[in-house]
């Protein structure tokens, strides 16, 4: 076992690599000259074309620019937005935060409704609330979180006027600024999550519940609910921390749309319009920093997987 | 399942025509199947449903709410949003389906390598991890501004996103089977490498496969109708779910019904299909229907 995880996390390097590397060449097969998107299409001559791409860096043959910006990249250092002229790792500071207290929160809200809620499920197998909690289950997988997004607005907002439809301010405005403008955007992320975690948490439980020492301890007396919090959970909990694992990882991308539905100035914001603006280093920076947090998530769910569970053969 | 685990000389057919017969048994899967059938019904029949060319501007009546003549009202550019969804339905089954079964050729030839070869899987599996990492949306966004807006495009850029899940199954399916005695059995009488994968692992790695790749269609449909959303698919004016509701965001306080039927037809072929996938995984996956058997596979 000690091995495999030095050997897990020495296989984080050069997958980190690759992802890294994948980043640099897919944004450098966006069409169209950057420059152009730096200074205008029109009225622009060769010779100012040729100066920019020189400052940039731009000139120089694919391979050369790789090998100058990787060490630079992993350290950080992703240059100035072409767009905003200010250096991308500032750029992207000020909306991480955004983004983390958004994919934070839903992971809270997802973790107080659905653990709760499919250890209920799997409890009550077969009841009125087993069969509910597996519709929502279906529903938060298959509705599209966009769509659920504006449905959200419409009744909470237009309709009913309980919460500002979209923006965002920061806490030090003042709690009662910063946390209604939250409560749809969490909502809507957590939707599908909460239904993923609720039919694993329901699932595993199930599982374990089945299992001989689960009978062992009903006979020798314990209480209920001894037996599913202390015995059974503790158990369920193998499968359900890959899942929480993975469901961070997902709502870090999810929050890409809903940043968009809710006109939140985030990390997913920032990519989009980068895309559409062409800003390398913005795109760049923001894809590596997501996924620098995806590995170590990833990584760690890994690790504890393989330490919870013995019966999976490392070869 | 059992029939489908139980190694036999047959051909692929034969091992999974029971399994195929119990699945016909299944409420979830038929409901599920029904589903998704009348939603192609209806995108196949959609100028017989409606008389309107979903393109057509008609700016005279743009924003009319619901009506008869209009059951879905009609949007800022006075097309009519009945005959979009109809129409729309053809693009997002078509970019979807292309995805899904590109996904599932490629996932499968991958998938079977690299868990066959060890030299394969250590490149395969750190591309694949790359790949699966990048959370969410954003590779397809990245990929999508790196490709330029295409039907093609999108297409490309979900297979490229889905199809490392597929590796993972397949692969996984063959590291687990190829330990299991019938593997030496067959290469002693003679069989060669290609004939053990194809013809001995693949068929009973079918199950696995087939649930992903069923809840790979629902993936693809949902995705592609959120890269519309964002800009990045789907190209206007051709209409698909997602880039219809993004046409009508900008109403959602006048005019709330041009965002809501696209998102309903989104949800109703995406649970459709997740019905699918739940009635065929109940009945092919030994995991949930005997999790004791699995464990003495493993071990096997």
């Amino acid at each position: 076992m000690g091995a495999y995880l030095v050997r897990r996390i020495l296989a984080f390097i050069p997958t980190l690599l690759i992802s890294v590397t994948l980043i640099f060449v897919l944004t450098r097969l966006v069409p169209g000259n950057p420059v152009w998107a730096l200074i205008g299409h029109q009225s622009v001559s060769e010779e100012k074309i040729a100066e920019v791409s020189r400052e940039l860096g731009l000139d120089k043959p694919v391979i050369v620019q790789y090998l100058a910006w990787l060490p630079k990249a992993l350290s950080g250092d992703f240059g100035n937005s072409i767009f905003f002229n200010r250096p991308v790792v500032q750029v992207i500071t000020e909306r991480f935060p955004v983004t983390l207290t958004l994919a934070g929160l839903a992971m809270l809200l997802t973790l107080a409704i659905a653990i709760p809620l499919g250890i209920l499920a799997a409890t009550r197998q077969n009841t009125f609330l087993d069969h509910a909690a597996s519709v929502f289950s279906t529903l938060g997988v298959s509705l599209p979180t966009f769509w659920l997004g504006f449905l959200l607005i419409i009744l909470f907002a237009v309709t009913l006027r309980w919460v500002p439809s979209s923006g965002y301010r920061p806490l030090s405005m003042g709690f009662d600024q910063w946390f209604p403008r939250l409560i749809l955007p969490v909502i809507a992320l957590a939707f599908s999550q909460i239904a993923l975690l609720v039919r694993t948490t329901r699932s595993s439980m199930l599982e374990v519940l089945e299992l001989e020492y689960v009978t062992a301890a009903r006979a020798k007396g314990l209480s209920e609910g001894k037996v599913i919090f202390k015995h059974a959970l503790r158990n369920a909990f193998i499968s359900i921390m890959t899942v929480i694992g993975l469901t961070f990882a997902l709502s870090l991308g999810g929050s890409v749309i809903i940043e968009n539905v809710f006109a939140i100035p985030g990390l997913g914001q920032l990519i989009t319009t980068a895309a559409t603006r062409r800003d390398y280093p913005v795109i760049e920076g923001g894809m590596v920093y997501l996924t620098v947090i995806s590995l170590v998530v990833n990584l760690l769910v890994d690790i504890s997987y393989s330490l919870i569970n013995p019966r999976v053969v490392y070869e | 399942m059992s029939d489908a685990q139980i190694p036999r000389p047959s051909r692929n057919g034969r091992v999974l025509n029971p399994a195929l017969r119990r699945v016909l048994r299944s409420r979830l899967f038929i409901v599920g199947a029904v589903m998704l059938f009348l939603i192609v019904l209806s995108a196949a029949a959609a100028p017989l449903l409606t008389p309107f060319d979903p393109v057509a501007i008609d700016t005279k009546n743009s924003l009319q709410p619901m009506s008869l003549r209009h059951p879905f009202g009609t949007d800022e550019l006075g097309r009519d949003v009945f005959a979009r969804v109809l129409y729309g339905a053809r693009i997002s089954l078509r970019v979807g389906g292309f995805s899904t079964f590109f996904t599932a050729i490629l996932g499968v030839l991958i998938g079977l390598f690299a868990g066959w070869y060890r030299p394969v899987d250590m490149i395969v599996s750190r591309i694949v991890d790359a790949l699966m990492i990048f959370p969410g949306l954003i590779l397809g966004i990245m990929l999508m501004a790196a490709l330029g807006p295409a039907e093609s495009n999108v297409i490309l850029a979900m297979t490229i996103l889905y199809t490392p899940r597929i590796v993972r199954v397949v692969r996984g399916s063959v590291l687990e089977l190829k330990g299991l005695a019938y593997m030496d059995a067959s290469r002693v009488v003679g069989a060669g490498d290609l004939r053990l994968l194809f013809d001995h692992i693949l068929p009973n790695a079918y199950a696995p496969l087939i649930v992903q790749v069923t809840f790979g269609f629902a993936w693809a449909i949902l995705t592609e109708s959120g890269m519309s959303f964002l800009g990045l698919g789907t190209p206007p004016p051709a209409p698909s779910w997602g880039n219809i509701i993004a046409d009508g965001r900008d109403f959602i306080r006048s005019a709330p019904w041009l965002m809501f039927f696209p998102g309903v037809m989104i949800s109703l072929a995406v649970i459709g299909l997740n019905f699918i996938g739940d009635g065929l995984r109940d009945l092919l996956d030994p995991r949930l229907r005997n999790t004791a058997r699995r464990v003495g596979n493993q071990a096997g």
